[in-house]
């Protein structure tokens, strides 16, 4: 069968089930007993070997396997949960993570076998298996039983729901079979053969459960024999006949259930939503019929899944959609500037119309950028699992507590944002938190806080990661940036602690006297700086020696339409984004002050620094002795600035575009580049570079 | 595409002729998106000296880059002969450069081009690495590649 066009949908939906393996994992560790914890791993294995077994990524199934043996186990109370087996069972998460990852770039899982792993977890199952025998056996005990050719098909495991249809069937005076069918060794199309035994039996009663399941006979994933309960008012004789009938069959082995088999009570429920979630993976309408026949004798299904009413679209769907969208707002524009120059055409109720075309455009705008957006959990959801591992990397205990996960940020965002996250926890866990030791005699808590927090602030989501740990130690970053030659003494004489911390974000710089593997190569705090301005966002720290550091970064919500203040600068049009403008202040010139050679403004008791566009853009000067100043007050966190420019023009929504990679930026003041309605070009001012 | 190269010739290549100072230059056919008349370019501070800036070309922003200033040429003289070249490079943005004329399009067989050779040593040697001779004249033919080479 050919499953590449399922790769993607397979990719999607095991990189989910590994989500769930490692959410469950992680609280598994804390509370071992936790039994609908359990079920959800059972069942996240259960359906990633579904998954892989069809893929035909044999690895990755049989490791699937395996876990999902142990867990029936501990499901069945055979095994108890320790820190061991969650050790392991992370072991197995970074394998499969390891096998999705091959995947994903070869669409292969490659040819690790994991062996030690799976060595470890039977010998849980070994462990497991001295207990005495369990009336419920799960798969790694049938498939010994298929081997040993003697076990009658009554001994096949059930679950509750076939147990009480059973029972349900055996109260109507219904018979009740446990057959084994043996197929001829010589039989070439096995699968197709059971698939007629199947259709023989069907036309004579219910088919309650198949062993190997259903799934797996129609891959072919059996010896030359296999067990099915079956419910049919006729005899046993006549469903062995019909059986016998197709051809290469060697023969049956059945017997009549007159007993309800034993099963627990308190597993209903998993177990019927076990077979839920696995029965849609199953494309032959013989697994269907047999989970839905069974229906009628289920338990009552309590916890029924809302029907998930949300759609995949491909991002670059999406991209041709939000590009629309820009031209249409470009277009529309274009339509007000036109009716602006002419009177004639601005009466007439055009203006209206144009104004009702703006709010269209204004709210499709916003429908689409919500569309794109998504929650930062999906980023943040891997990182408890990240700093259990380095907790016990680093052997120093830590806990991480993240708020505002709902908040949401463009898709493409949040596929960027990830490792620079991960780096500023690796960064607080390794360099911020002192050890033990040190803690102790500090009097601070034995673990380590560390705390990751998100929230929108106007225009901008923040994301915050804190920890409570020793701080930057500024004469140290002092010293080594001296000894590195990144400055030089007179230099550091002069510089703010702000500026010596700025230079943590330099390239190459690192102040971990230690290199661990976990971080301090010196390609940390640049990188993950560079990227987040490559989002169009800022980074910044706040540290307090002996206290802790919070590392705040600063993103744009949308990265292509924005409203902005379209300003004149000289004779040259500009853009400054609205969400970084606090006030427009009207300034004379005689109020200007300087402080160190700056100048600056007290604006209602705040100095706030002046910066003249027309300098630092180079723009000639456009009016000479103007007594009054058009000052724009800028701000960036509780920092502020004042951008002096010649004219306001007005608010206008803007499509921001790249200006493309031949022309170097190097000053980082220009973000972009937008289309005015009349078709010329206008830069737009990153104000966050300036404050 | 094949197919059409064939019928051109086997070895032919088709370029356009354009004026840049008192030279001429040839720019492989391939390269070329469009060819705009003179706009508005939008200056972009503090970008490279040989860039004009950027204009809007049907909705996407193009760099322009005066030809001229980077072969260290005086400055550009708009007339209404001036036009803006978009070059499209594989598998790059496009770019626009300015050149003072269009002149027409030529078709040069590989026994018309001499490849010259450069000690590499002047940057200017990089722009163009080949001589495409038209009849009587000599048409320098211009390596996009280089030209948008910064490095």
């Amino acid at each position: 069968m050919d499953v590449s066009q399922y790769l993607e949908i397979f990719i999607d939906e095991t990189k989910e089930h590994l989500q769930t393996l490692s959410d469950q994992l992680m609280i598994l560790e804390q509370e071992p007993e936790n039994s609908d914890t359990i079920n959800e791993i059972f069942r996240a294995a259960h359906s990633l070997k579904g998954m892989a077994g069809t893929m035909g990524y044999k690895r990755m199934q049989h490791l699937t396997h395996m876990m999902e043996n142990v867990f029936s186990e501990i499901r069945n109370g055979k095994v108890a949960v320790n820190a061991d087996l969650v050790d392991i069972l992370f072991a197995c998460l970074d394998a499969l993570e390891a096998y999705l990852e091959a995947i994903c770039e070869a669409s292969d899982e490659g040819t690790e076998d994991n062996e030690p792993i799976i060595v470890r977890l039977n010998g849980f199952l070994e462990a497991g298996s001295k207990a005495p025998a369990p009336v419920v056996k799960k798969e790694e005990v049938k498939k010994e039983e298929v081997k040993t050719d003697a076990a009658p098909a009554m001994q096949l495991p059930l679950a509750d729901f076939e147990v009480n249809a059973i029972a349900e069937a055996i109260k109507q005076g219904l018979n009740v079979y446990s057959v084994t069918v043996h197929v001829d060794e010589n039989c070439i199309l096995k699968a197709a053969r059971a698939f007629l035994v199947f259709k023989a039996v069907e036309e004579l009663g219910e088919i309650i459960k198949s062993n190997p399941p259903a799934q797996d006979i129609e891959d072919e994933n059996f010896e030359f024999q296999f067990g099915l309960y079956i419910i049919s008012s006729e005899s046993l004789d006549k469903v062995k006949k019909a059986i016998e009938n197709v051809s290469e069959i060697r023969g049956v082995d059945g017997i009549q259930i007159t007993e309800v088999p034993k099963g627990s009570q308190s597993e209903d429920e998993a177990d019927v939503e076990e077979k839920k979630q696995t029965t849609p993976a199953k494309t032959s309408d013989v697994p269907a019929k047999a989970s839905k026949d069974a229906a009628p004798a289920k338990p009552v299904i309590k916890n029924k899944p809302v029907v998930n009413r949300s759609v995949r679209v491909d991002i670059d769907k999406l991209d041709v959609l939000m590009n629309l969208v820009s031209e249409l707002i470009i277009a529309k524009n274009g339509l007000v500037s036109v009716s602006a120059a002419d009177e004639t055409i601005a009466s007439n109720g055009f203006n209206e119309q144009i104004e009702y075309l703006e709010r269209v455009t204004t709210n499709l705008h916003e429908s689409v950028m919500k569309v794109r957006m998504m929650p930062i959990e999906t980023v943040t959801q891997k990182f408890p699992k990240m700093m259990r591992d380095l907790s016990k990397k680093l052997d120093k205990k830590m806990r991480l507590t993240m708020t505002g996960e709902e908040t949401e940020l463009d898709r493409t965002v949040i596929d960027e944002i990830g490792d620079p996250l991960m780096h500023l926890l690796r960064n607080s866990a390794d360099h911020g938190l002192e050890s033990a030791e040190v803690r102790a005699a500090r009097g601070k808590d034995p673990v380590g806080d560390i705390r990751l927090n998100a929230y929108q602030d106007g225009n901008n989501v923040v994301i915050e990661v804190i920890d409570d740990g020793n701080g930057i130690d500024v004469e140290k970053v002092r010293d080594s940036a001296i000894n590195k030659g990144t400055i030089t003494e007179e230099q550091a004489e002069t510089m703010s602690d702000k500026d010596i911390i700025d230079l943590l974000f330099k390239p190459s710089f690192s102040t971990t006297k230690q290199v661990t593997d976990v971080s301090g190569r010196g390609v940390g705090l640049d990188v993950v700086k560079t990227k987040i301005e490559s989002l169009g966002g800022d980074i910044e720290v706040k540290t307090k020696l002996t206290e802790g550091s919070t590392f705040i970064i600063r993103l744009p919500l949308t990265l292509a339409i924005i409203q902005a203040l379209m300003v004149e600068v000289g004779e040259e049009k500009y853009a400054i984004s609205l969400g970084s403008i606090q006030t427009i202040e009207d300034v004379l010139e005689s109020d200007i002050k300087y402080v160190q050679q700056k100048e600056v403004i007290n604006l209602r008791g705040t100095v706030i620094p002046i910066i003249r566009l027309n300098e630092i853009l180079d723009v000639p000067p456009y009016e000479d002795d103007i007594e009054s100043l058009t000052v724009v007050i800028i701000k960036k966190g509780e920092r502020q600035a004042g951008l002096v420019v010649d004219r306001l023009i007005g608010q206008q929504e803007i499509v921001i575009k790249s200006l493309g990679k031949y022309i170097s930026n190097n000053s980082k003041l220009i973000s972009g580049a937008t289309i005015l309605g009349d078709g010329e070009v206008a830069l737009i001012i990153d104000a966050n570079t300036l404050v | 595409m094949d197919n059409n190269k064939n019928r051109i010739g086997t070895n032919s290549v088709q370029y356009i002729v354009v004026n840049i100072g008192d030279e001429q230059y040839g720019i492989d056919i391939k390269y070329v998106d469009n060819i705009v008349r003179m706009q508005k370019i939008t200056r972009v501070p503090k970008a490279q000296f040989f860039y004009k800036g950027v204009i809007n070309l049907r909705g996407e922003i193009i760099p322009v880059m005066s030809v001229r200033s980077r072969f260290g040429l005086s400055d550009d003289e708009y007339s209404g002969a001036t036009r803006i070249i978009v070059l499209k490079p594989e598998q790059q943005e496009a770019i626009g450069i300015i050149v003072d004329a269009v002149k027409e399009v030529v078709t040069l067989e590989e026994g018309d081009i001499e490849k010259m050779y450069s000690d590499g040593k002047d940057e200017r040697s990089k722009f163009v690495t080949a001589v495409g001779k038209n009849g009587d004249n000599l048409i320098s033919l211009l390596n996009v590649n280089g030209v948008l080479d910064f490095n």
